[in-house]
């Protein structure tokens, strides 16, 4: 019962906005000046603080992304939809057993194959998505949390087979990144399940 | 042909010499590394970021059938069309320059041509022209978005 309490607080806590914590990410980050480093070298796991802060330690999640690559892919997923960066990769072999659950590979269901030892791993917001519960997802890489430039939408010339999995693009440091809609992505998860 | 103004702009793509009419031409950049989209059809090779004009989808030929894997180009050359869908662009083997000398090509000359197309590319050409004693084969950026399904989605 009182997992079941903390678990139901956590997602009240997700859906009103986004608390950005490192759990495991003890590695050093190569992050421009405009990328907000998510955790200093050697303190502690703490919330991000940016500008736009609030009283109860979360960020305003409009217009911020987390940026991952998966693949070839080079990708933004909207922070509202991420609950926790678990790992920004790059470090030692990981080793699943310690997760106690299998994360998804992000490249995996966007149909490549990854041979990154090493993944980053990022803790999807189910709830807010109206899924059936947080994905554990794991990435080629996590570049970090950055505030979306020139966000545009699609263009209409490009077809994707899963419509709405890429709803637009955003730029940032000068690389355009395709956002991704963690509702579909989710859905992806599910059938892939 | 209207006085010295170039009409055709020709070029090599996917091994074939084609022509576009010069109006339909927006731009001529250069390919300096495109994102790749997932799920997306196979001719396309990604989303250009172009300056002012934002991303803006680049197509390879090659992919249209849907069986060849298209390689990463780096510095080739892309020429971007205007459509009522919006921009697109093509990637191009070789830029031939602009021709404005065209005639028509006759019509069992035409047929050959057009027979001697991949079954996968023959609905992109809508037409033939002798240019400067060249044979080419002109290329409909309508044509070719009609061909992979994307003039309905308005």
């Amino acid at each position: 019962m009182r997992e079941k309490a903390r678990a139901g607080r956590g997602l009240f806590c997700a859906r009103a906005s986004v608390q950005v914590d490192v759990v495991m990410a003890n590695r050093d980050l190569q992050c421009t000046p405009h990328e907000e480093p998510m955790r200093p070298p050697g303190s502690a796991p703490t919330a991000t603080s940016t500008s736009t802060l609030h009283k109860s330690g979360t960020v305003d999640a409009q217009g911020r992304y987390l940026g991952v690559t998966a693949g070839p892919y080079v990708l933004a997923l909207p922070i509202a939809g991420v609950r926790s960066i678990l790992d920004v990769g790059g470090g030692a072999p990981l080793d699943v057993r310690s997760l106690g659950v299998l994360p998804v590979s992000l490249a995996g269901l966007l149909g490549v194959t990854s041979s990154v030892t090493s993944p980053g791993l990022v803790l999807l917001d189910g709830a807010q998505a109206g899924s059936s519960g947080p994905l554990l997802l794991s990435c080629c890489a996590v570049h970090g949390v950055f505030a979306g430039d020139d966000e545009r939408p699609l263009p209409r010339t490009v077809a994707c087979r899963w419509p709405g999995l890429v709803p637009g693009t955003v730029r940032h440091d000068g690389v355009l990144r395709l956002v991704l809609d963690v509702r579909v992505v989710l859905g992806l998860a599910e059938a892939a399940l | 042909v209207i006085g010295d103004v170039p009409q055709l702009l020709a070029f090599s793509a996917a091994g074939l010499r084609l022509g576009v009419f010069i109006g339909d031409v927006a731009r001529l950049l250069v390919e300096d590394g495109v994102v790749r989209v997932p799920f997306s059809h196979p001719a396309l090779a990604g989303l250009l970021d172009v300056p002012g004009e934002g991303p803006v989808p680049v197509f390879d030929l090659r992919g249209v059938d849907g069986t060849l894997l298209l390689p990463a180009v780096h510095g080739g050359m892309v020429a971007v069309f205007q459509t009522v869908q919006g921009p697109i662009g093509l990637r191009l083997d070789a830029l031939h320059g602009t021709l404005s000398d065209d005639a028509p090509l006759p019509v069992d000359e035409t047929r050959a041509m057009l027979a001697a197309l991949p079954d996968a590319l023959r609905p992109l050409v809508t037409g033939a022209a002798l240019c400067g004693g060249t044979p080419l084969a002109l290329f409909s950026p309508e044509a070719f978005m009609a061909q992979l399904g994307l003039l309905q989605r308005t």
